[in-house]
């Protein structure tokens, strides 16, 4: 059975190469994402780099109807990448898959699995007990008799604890995820649409001969239904299946469905689906339709949407919504059949509102794994920081030590200096000198020429100085002068005063004392004699 | 059992097991050697002061050694022209000439010195020279008598000019006359070796 995947559509590697053997040789972690239906599959594989995700992807014509069929091709699929780590996503549809949304009474968080387990019960097909199980609460409202949580649950039959091990063996620890479709196109709507939370949503979604039917309510999917359309012919149906792989040589059914009649069985399946869900959840008014069916239907569904459900529709089919998908994944866009495959398109991360249907045994495995994993780190990191700390601190007292040696050797190399014995006899020496210069020496006093400078410099042609006597008292020039003041009469005695205060704004006088001043006239001439003391520094 | 508890809780074994290798590293080797570089800074510190201490006495040498140099070579000049009492002449000579050098003419010199007994009587150590008094008269322009002036109290034997007088006697005569009064070192004649 592994032919069934030698040809499939999708992005090709830069050496365009079909295989999934191609992302072998990125060396990265491969992300699988398995849609297994009842009678076929779908599958993505994705290796991410560090800039862009290489992709491949591919169909096959077996299912979980045929489980031996299913568990050789998967086998012989996984061998192909059986040296690289893998990372398993499975997404479940047709009747094993069974989807339930309901309302419990609002009641304490412990109590709450035990009432909603009571409930799904008699809501699912089979034992809940052997069931791979899950659910969670998707709003709270008010009601009639009090409020209460709305549930969306999703179980897969008994069968598939012992299927999982036969398909997938040795890989079994690989899986991570499994959930359904309307779930995985939850997570894809959130990347792809923006406010997708903000509009009540309806999904409309032709998938072979199965239509599909969901209901987003604040983001969240409420209610999923799958159902078989009749007038899609089987022929249709595997006509699309072989030519979504890429097997061009297959014949074109002959009474292919018009999007008339494609129209008009999707009109019965809706008005059912929103009678239903108006019954169950009240009047809530869809905003939105989201189409996702074959090109060939497209305008025909979304005209159809438009005029019955809601204005807004958005057809998935057309390129800009491709292009943006591709661009936020970070992946080329060659997205033929795109509607068909998108359920197993990849995403890498499991958030805390998927519902995952991993059996708790495996959960606890890659739980345990992890934790080993993470304790193989803590040790070694705990061990190289020890070491770092270890070879730092030898570094450092290598690098103090040498320092050490150098500032030894550079005082050894000091003291050695033949000066430093005589230092002592220096001092002696200069200190005897020091005494006999300050003895004999004259220095550091002032000129006597000092105070001769300053009466040049402050000398008046009106000012004549007959008698300069000079002293050098403790350490100070005092000079005692004496003189006359010649010119008009009237005019000496200015000019005396102005020669005074000229020398004391001198910066070299420190005092000028005026002493006796003395008047001679002769035949109407003046004559203005004076003393005065002056101190220089 | 216990190895299947301990894979379980490998993380928090993990963890346990880190603390101890931790604590025991931190306790048993990281702390011995940070005391060993503790006590290698303390050893250098000690030592980067006694490289300053014994720069700072290298540097101190070679200003000695400059001060000296220095001191000697005044002290040289100093001691060479001292003359004794008897030899006064040569020094009143120089100073003439010097002061003809400035157009300044002496006209009356006159030393006194202490008397001879005093320094017999005194127990003090004798210094290398003795201070006489010089007084020295003459005449000159202002601003000569200004720069022989300042000659003296350049000339090493010259202890201090004390006293100088200025006077301007007749209006027709440019030059004044001066007086000038200094010590002046001559060698002892008891001198003691300095």
């Amino acid at each position: 059975m592994n032919t069934a995947i030698t040809k499939h559509t999708g992005t090709r590697n830069s050496d365009g190469s079909h295989d999934i053997n191609s992302l072998r040789k990125t060396g990265a972690p491969i992300l699988i994402t398995l849609d297994i239906k009842e009678q076929a599959l779908s599958w993505s594989a994705v290796s991410r780099n560090r800039k862009t995700d290489h992709m491949v992807r591919g169909a096959a014509n077996v299912g979980y109807f045929d489980i031996t069929t299913l568990s050789d091709w998967l086998s012989g699929f996984l061998e192909q990448v059986s040296d690289v780590e893998l990372e398993i996503h499975i997404i479940i549809s047709g009747p094993e898959m069974v989807q339930r949304c309901f309302r419990i009474p609002k009641v304490t968080q412990s109590e709450t699995e035990a009432v909603l387990k009571s409930v799904s019960r008699k809501l699912y097909p089979f034992e809940l007990r052997n069931s791979l199980f899950g659910w969670r609460i998707s709003d709270s409202v008010e009601w009639a008799g009090g409020p209460k949580f709305e549930v969306f649950s999703q179980g897969l039959s008994g069968n598939w604890r012992g299927w999982l091990q036969k398909l997938f063996g040795d890989y079994l620890n690989s899986v991570s995820f499994i959930t359904s479709p309307g779930l995985y196109l939850e997570r894809i709507f959130h990347n792809l649409i923006e406010d997708f939370a903000r509009s009540d949503t309806l999904l409309i979604r032709l998938n072979g001969c199965v239509a599909e039917t969901g209901i987003f309510h604040k983001g969240h999917l409420e209610f999923y239904r799958e159902v078989a359309v009749d007038s899609l012919a089987e022929d249709n149906a595997v006509y699309d299946l072989k030519r979504m792989i890429g097997d061009d040589d297959v014949a074109e059914p002959n009474g292919c469905v018009s999007p008339g009649e494609v129209v008009s069985s999707l009109r019965s399946v809706i008005g059912d689906v929103l009678d239903y869900y108006h019954g169950q959840f009240g009047k809530r008014e869809i905003k939105r339709v989201v189409s996702l069916v074959p090109s060939e239907y497209s305008s025909a569904v979304t005209e159809f949407a438009q005029e019955s459900i809601a204005s807004d529709v958005i057809d998935i089919n057309t390129e800009s919504f491709i292009a943006r998908h591709s661009r936020l994944a970070g992946i080329a866009s060659d997205f033929s059949d795109y509607p068909v495959w998108i359920t197993s398109y990849p995403s890498w991360k499991i958030k805390s509102y998927d519902i995952n249907l991993l059996p708790e045994e495996i959960k606890s495995k890659k739980t345990l794994k992890q934790r080993k994993r993470a304790a193989g780190i803590v040790l070694v990191l705990a061990i190289l920081c020890i070491m770092t700390l270890s070879v730092l601190k030898v570094v450092e007292t290598r690098s103090l030590e040498n320092r050490f040696e150098s500032r030894n050797s550079l005082l050894t190399e000091l003291k050695a200096d033949p000066v430093l014995p005589l230092l002592n006899a220096f001092e002696n020496r200069a200190q005897r000198l020091r005494k006999n210069m300050r003895q004999y020496v004259m220095e550091g006093q002032s000129s006597i020429k000092v105070p001769l400078l300053i009466l040049s410099r402050n000398s008046k042609s009106a000012v004549r100085l007959d008698v300069v006597e000079i002293n050098r008292i403790a350490g100070s020039l005092q000079a005692n002068i004496s003189g006359i003041v010649t010119g008009p009469n009237d005019r000496q005695e200015a000019e005396y005063y102005t020669y005074l205060r000229s020398l004391e704004n001198d910066n070299s006088i420190l005092a000028v004392n005026p002493g006796m001043k003395r008047v001679e006239t002769q035949l109407g001439n003046q004559k203005l004699g004076f003393t005065f003391e002056l101190s220089a520094r | 059992m216990n190895l299947k508890f301990l894979t379980e809780h490998s993380l928090e074994a993990a963890i346990i097991v880190v603390l101890v290798i931790a604590t025991g590293w931190y306790f048993v080797i990281y702390d011995l050697q940070t005391a060993g570089v503790d006590d290698i800074k303390a050893r250098i510190a000690t030592m980067d002061d006694e490289i300053a201490e014994v720069e700072s006495d290298l540097q101190r040498a070679a200003s000695l050694r400059y001060e000296i140099d220095k001191y000697e070579s005044e002290w040289e000049n100093f001691t060479s022209s001292l003359v004794s009492t008897e030899n006064t002449d040569i020094v009143l000579d120089r100073l003439r000439n010097q002061a003809e050098d400035y157009s300044v003419h002496i006209l009356k010199s006159q030393f006194d010195f202490a008397p001879m007994l005093v320094k017999i009587g005194t127990d003090t150590p004798k210094p290398i020279a003795d201070k006489a008094e010089l007084i020295l008269e003459g005449r000159g322009r202002f601003f000569a008598i200004g720069d022989f002036l300042e000659m003296l109290e350049s000339e090493p034997v010259i202890a201090d000019v004390k006293f100088v007088e200025l006077a301007y006697q007749k209006a027709v005569d440019p030059e004044i006359y001066f007086k000038a009064r200094m010590d002046i070192f001559v060698l002892n004649d008891l001198k003691e070796n300095q």
